[in-house]
């Protein structure tokens, strides 16, 4: 291991200095802190009610009525708001108002259980027909617990009445823990896919600009490949803790504006063992892909094969973020169960199972030895493909003809 | 320090390219390692640099395996290349770091090489602002870096301006005056003619010859005579040679007659047929051959 830390820190700051990684960081920064700080932005726009204005909308003076008989006009007229101005004799009174536009709608009552509401032209938001409906069965309900007796003030305390049931979750609260694992997961994929994409283009580079030649006779594969691994590691690890912190200070600076349901599902999932979980198989499984793409970076010779060579990673990965969505709505089918096992798919569908549900310790178990395992494999091939690879300048080889060739690679050498 | 090369074969697929190549370097001398486009140097230096490995065969500095990250070794790789987006000063220093010098030992000679190419108001600046003769001298200068023991250079002058060559030869010249083990190789027979003390020469993967050049070009020239003659073509003087002596073998050589005498004429004999002739002699002494002579000599007689 010479020379690691002196090819992690030259990689690190190869990678932190470069002004495309500050920008971003500093925009995804913003972004994080500007959304979280929404509630509190909401209320500079806000302005407070003015009653008088709302008493003012009442009646509607732009809508007209024509009733069937005076009963239904002394049924309804003080419920709808009816005067003498926008009362109208029939329906072609109505429609004519409607037709030179001094009236916005009208409405046809026929009966106590039937209306017409009538437009010139309908806009979008118009919902005159269902406040009418509104009326014509809040009337219907007062006659009809009228003729049984029954007074409106006895009839709102039944309606209203609350049973105090209380709820204790012994294990995981899917719905309020919902949340906080999804943007956590997203995190971890958006990092990933960001810096896997990169650790394989820095190692293709070195090949496409022939600098690997010199790096391989001054330190050993193992070193390099390691302390490549590492920087971009910490650099992703780094990266995604300033967006986080940015958005965690929006978030403290307007707490107080989130709404009460928000911060319910925000405090559900910071248990320990939830955050305990999150954290190494979240790492772990990143520091696994990063490997998983040094390796497809070294198989290739020029920069611009990069993307096909890790699209079908890419895929694996992405196949992984699917379980993990679907673990949402079924965190116990077989799918969830295996998809947080596999160490390809356990660093997101395991932290999302284990905020929605229990995990068995066996099943808990045999996911972090396999991950760990999966981890020093791919550490140990990645190192030696990158050692195969500078063998091999020019084509591009592909993952698996890497794996088949290095034995026979080995032999010869021996 | 002596660094020998032993019996080294490399394949690619099933196609032998190196066939049991051995040779051997010591330290303040120069070596050229001279050969044809494809005839085995860089995948030779790769294998001493540990890029491939060979097959079979091993090098040994002064009689113990030779492993290069265990040494201070230059190299310029043949194809050459550097971090393009990184600042010079950076990466000299990071290079000259892995090879394992401190930090203060790497910036001084880092800083030190920088100005000796006289590039030190680009230090802090990326490699890809230079122009393309600026950056060889980078890619060059970090081969020197923190003071080698061992120096390999594959064709070290390709790309090179006139200028910059003979910067690069002084440089050169500098390192092996120290006592450095020096490993040069090219195709370019008059640059290594003018740097090298030995050269070895291979062909096709197998080495046609290896020592001393001075020595070599004694050898090659040994009963052998340079003659021209003005007013005539070398043509007719050969065959006014060979009607007199015709145990000597004739070969034409750029401008003159070389006439190789198996020690069976004398110089005098010649010189006494010459005056006879009355011939308006331009040139007769020994033939020492070039580099380029022994060259296409050896690989001729290989062919």
């Amino acid at each position: 291991m010479r020379n690691f830390k002196l090819i992690f820190q030259y990689e690190l700051s190869s990678l932190l200095g470069k002004k495309s990684t500050r920008i971003t960081t500093l925009i995804l920064a913003l972004v994080a802190l500007i959304g979280t700080s929404v509630p509190r932005i909401i209320t500079w726009f806000d302005k407070p009610e003015d009653p008088a204005a709302v008493v003012e909308t009442l009646p509607d003076s732009d809508m007209g009525y024509v009733f069937a008989s005076p009963e239904l006009h002394d049924a309804f007229a003080q419920a709808l708001g009816v005067t003498e101005d926008n009362l109208y004799p029939d329906r072609e009174a109505l429609e004519a108002a409607l037709n030179d536009r001094t009236l916005r709608a009208g409405a046809v009552i026929t009966s106590d259980s039937q209306a017409e509401v009538l437009y010139l032209d309908r806009e979008l938001e118009s919902t005159d027909e269902q406040a009418l409906s509104d009326i014509l069965r809040q009337t219907h309900r007062n006659k009809f617990l009228e003729e049984k007796g029954i007074t409106a003030a006895e009839m709102h305390a039944v309606e209203t009445f609350a049973p105090q049931v209380s709820v204790t979750v012994l294990g995981q609260d899917s719905e309020t823990n919902l949340m906080l694992a999804m943007i956590l997961m997203i995190m971890v994929y958006t990092i990933v896919l960001a810096y896997g994409a990169i650790t394989s283009t820095v190692i293709a580079r070195e090949k496409d600009s022939k600098t690997m030649e010199l790096l391989i006779s001054s330190a050993r594969p193992s070193s390099l490949i390691l302390g490549k691994v590492a920087a971009s590691g910490v650099s992703g690890v780094l990266q995604g803790a300033i967006i986080f912190l940015s958005a965690f200070i929006g978030f403290k600076l307007s707490e107080s504006f989130y709404p009460p349901f928000v911060l319910l599902m925000l405090s559900g999932t910071l248990t320990p063992t939830y955050v305990t979980t999150y954290l190494f198989f979240s790492i772990a499984g990143y520091i696994m892909y990063l490997f998983l793409y040094a390796s497809l970076g070294s198989t290739v010779s020029r920069v611009e094969d990069v993307s096909s060579a890790i699209g079908s990673v890419q895929f694996l990965f992405m196949l992984g973020y699917m379980i993990a969505v679907f673990t949402f709505y079924m965190p116990n089918s077989l799918v969830a169960v295996i998809g947080s096992i596999f160490p390809f798919t356990s660093m997101m569908v395991m932290p999302m199972r284990s905020a929605m549900v229990t995990i068995p310790p066996l099943q808990m178990i045999a996911a972090v030895v396999l991950l760990l395992a999966s981890l020093v494999l791919l550490a140990y091939l990645s190192i030696k493909i990158y050692r195969w690879g500078t063998l091999n300048y020019g084509n591009k080889k592909g993952l698996i003809n890497a794996l088949k060739q290095m034995p026979k690679t080995r032999r010869r050498a021996a | 320090m002596k660094l020998e090369v032993r019996d080294i074969r490399k394949s690619f697929g099933d196609r032998e390219i190196l066939h049991g190549v051995s040779f051997e370097v010591v330290s303040g001398r120069a070596m050229g390692f001279l050969g044809r486009n494809g005839a085995g140097k860089s995948t030779t230096i790769r294998c001493l640099m540990d890029v491939f490995r060979q097959d079979a065969g091993e090098f040994y500095l002064d009689g113990k395996p030779f492993k290069v990250t265990e040494n201070r070794v230059g190299y310029l790789p043949e194809e050459r290349g550097m971090y393009q987006k990184n600042k010079i000063l950076d990466q000299l220093v990071y290079f000259a770091r892995l090879r394992g010098a401190s930090k203060a030992d790497a910036t001084r000679s880092a800083n030190e090489w920088i100005d000796f190419f006289e590039l030190g108001e680009y230090k802090n600046k990326p490699l890809e602002t230079l122009s393309k003769g600026n950056q060889q001298k980078i890619q060059i200068a970090q081969a020197f870096l923190n003071d080698p023991d061992i120096l390999i250079l594959d064709e070290p002058f390709s790309g090179l301006d006139p200028l910059n060559s003979q910067i690069f030869k002084d440089a050169i010249a500098d390192v092996v005056a120290k006592g450095r083990l020096v490993i040069f190789s090219s195709h370019q027979m008059n640059y290594v003619e003018e740097v090298c003390d030995d050269v070895t020469l291979i062909h096709e993967g197998d080495i046609l010859l290896s020592g001393d050049l001075k020595a070599l070009k004694r050898q090659m020239g040994q009963n052998k005579l340079a003659l021209s003659v003005d007013g005539m073509t070398n043509s007719q003087v050969g065959e006014a040679v060979r009607a007199q002596f015709p145990q000597i073998t004739l070969e034409h050589i750029e401008d003159m007659l070389v006439l190789d005498t198996h020690h069976a004429v004398t110089q005098q004999d010649i010189l006494r047929f010459i005056a006879a002739q009355g011939w308006n002699v331009a040139r007769f002494g020994m033939y020492e051959p070039s580099l380029n002579d022994i060259f296409v000599a050896k690989v001729r007689d290989h062919q």
